[in-house]
């Protein structure tokens, strides 16, 4: 009887664990939700201006609490939405959230070197499924 | 006569008592897993009020979401609720932001569809269609955890001002 109780015990703290750590998971804005952009039935231009609203809503985001993702001489997001789209074009890539592919973006657009550019990434990446 | 019964669980009032606050438990947890299912399906319900195309004034930033922007969602050929969860989606954004930068702007204690009505009435008015919505956001929790209006009013002042002295709005 008592083997019976504990075994169900158990089996509850289980569950109960499992749904508690599905809902304690944060989603990050990712590559996944990038692309269900693209898979929604609306023109070609509304998809595009989707697009630069999020990236606009990402570095509003950054800017106005501090740390703002693109340089300073940069004012124009219209040319990111085609760098990170190519970014999540990658499978590999869709995991990493929005912020850190506008930043990866824009450190491939500063001309910063491939290597460290990768280095950065691998960093999120290692992150990314460490946090998982 | 009595002895020969069988032992139930319910004999024992600690097992009872352990049965009882496993169920519990258990309810619970499934009640949190209903809550947390709903206020995706919530805001798919939700229907924004027509607050129509951008003022006039209101200027498209090129480096963030304001008025101009919110109120173009309304213009967009897609279902309301796709113009919902966009929406949605850039309050889901400009928070991460300011989480990654360490610098969360609030901690919704209520679901992000919950500020959608707020910030529509916000956007609709001309004179706040210089507020980013990174500060909208802000406002609707203001004035959704009980803030005086006064207050708001206050903080609107002071953020136009810093924003203007920071170059980042012109005055209209």
């Amino acid at each position: 009887m008592q083997k019976s109780i504990i075994f169900l015990i158990v089996m509850c703290m289980a569950v109960t664990a499992g749904v508690f750590s599905a809902s304690a998971a944060y989603h990050f804005f990712n590559g996944e939700d990038w692309v269900k952009i693209d898979q929604k039935t609306c023109p070609i231009d509304v998809k595009n201006n989707m697009k630069l609203m999020t990236l606009k809503a990402v570095e509003g985001g950054s800017l106005f609490s501090g740390t703002p993702i693109l340089p300073q001489q940069e004012m124009n997001l219209s040319g990111y939405v085609e760098a990170v789209d190519m970014f999540y074009s990658n499978v590999t890539n869709r995991e990493i959230p929005l912020y850190f592919a506008l930043k990866i973006a824009s450190m491939e657009k500063q001309g910063i070197p491939e290597a460290q550019v990768r280095l950065y990434r691998t960093a999120i990446q290692k992150k990314v499924s460490q946090t998982k | 006569m009595l002895d020969d019964r069988k032992e139930t669980p319910f004999d024992n009032k600690w097992t009872f008592l352990i049965l009882v606050l496993v169920l519990g438990i258990i309810l619970f947890s499934f009640m949190a897993r209903v809550i947390s299912n709903t206020t995706y399906k919530k805001a798919q319900a939700y229907q924004k009020p027509q607050a129509g195309a951008a003022p006039a004034h209101a200027p498209l930033s090129p480096l963030y979401v304001g008025a101009a922007d919110w109120n173009l969602i309304n213009t967009f050929n897609i279902q309301p609720v796709d113009k919902s969860v966009m929406k949605i989606q850039l309050i889901k954004v400009s928070l991460e932001a300011g989480i990654i930068n360490g610098n969360p702007l609030i901690t919704p204690t209520v679901p992000l569809y919950t500020y959608l009505k707020d910030i529509d009435e916000l956007y609709a008015e001309p004179r706040n269609a210089s507020i980013p919505l990174y500060f909208a956001i802000k406002i609707a929790d203001m004035k959704r955890s009980g803030t005086p209006a006064a207050n708001i009013e206050g903080f609107k002042a002071l953020l136009l001002q810093r924003l203007e002295k920071a170059g980042l709005v012109t005055k209209q």
